[in-house]
């Protein structure tokens, strides 16, 4: 059964990718006023706070095994994060990588891959990959 | 650490999910913990002892 929290989680991450990706395109518009630009880059933070609630009282209904494997999930994502914005800098000093290639906006993917790939380790270390 | 769960568990006709309910647990957390692939806490453990009519070093015990 889907609960409130879930729904409100998955409901505000939606409205905020849509935003997201909503800005990102308009914001290639040329002759954008200064007013609609900060709109449109900070805009999207209103809807991701609605996500944020969501995942923090998602996060209070895990039982404790749920907990771990959450915990084991971002613990991966943060830490593979982490060295990819590292070695990029360090990629891009040496002369490897240029920043218009790989910016900001391209590690929001990475992230999402990271974490399902750590979730997906957590559970089948725990034995509930399958279930 | 390894435990009886599961023949406890028969002997009250219990299912994984009527066991995970009463626990306030999900499924897949009774399944993980009987297979020995996840230890439970000592407050959990203890619930699932009292919930099979069990002492808690009858349930759990070190190999």
């Amino acid at each position: 059964m889907i609960q409130s929290s879930d729904r409100l989680m998955v409901v505000s991450g939606l409205i905020w990718a849509a935003a997201f990706i909503g800005a990102r395109l308009l914001l290639d518009l040329p002759d954008l006023g200064l007013g609609a630009r900060l709109a449109l880059a900070f805009g999207p933070t209103v809807p991701f706070l609605g996500f944020l609630w969501g995942a923090i009282r998602v996060a209070r209904t895990l039982d404790e095994m749920e907990r771990r494997v959450q915990l084991e999930a971002l613990a991966t994502a943060f830490a593979l994060t982490l060295l990819m914005i590292a070695t990029l800098a360090l990629a891009q000093r040496a002369g490897f990588a240029k920043y218009e290639d790989f910016s900001y906006g391209h590690i929001l993917p990475f992230l999402l891959v990271f974490y399902l790939g750590g979730r997906g380790l957590a559970q089948r270390r725990y034995g509930c990959a399958t279930e | 650490m390894r435990n009886r769960m599961k023949v406890l568990r028969a002997e009250h006709g219990l299912t994984q999910a009527d066991l995970a309910e009463r626990l306030g647990v999900v499924r897949q957390t009774i399944n993980s913990i009987e297979l020995g692939k996840y230890e439970p806490s000592l407050g959990l453990g203890m619930r699932i002892a009292a919930m099979l009519g069990a002492k808690v070093e009858d349930a759990f015990f070190l190999e």
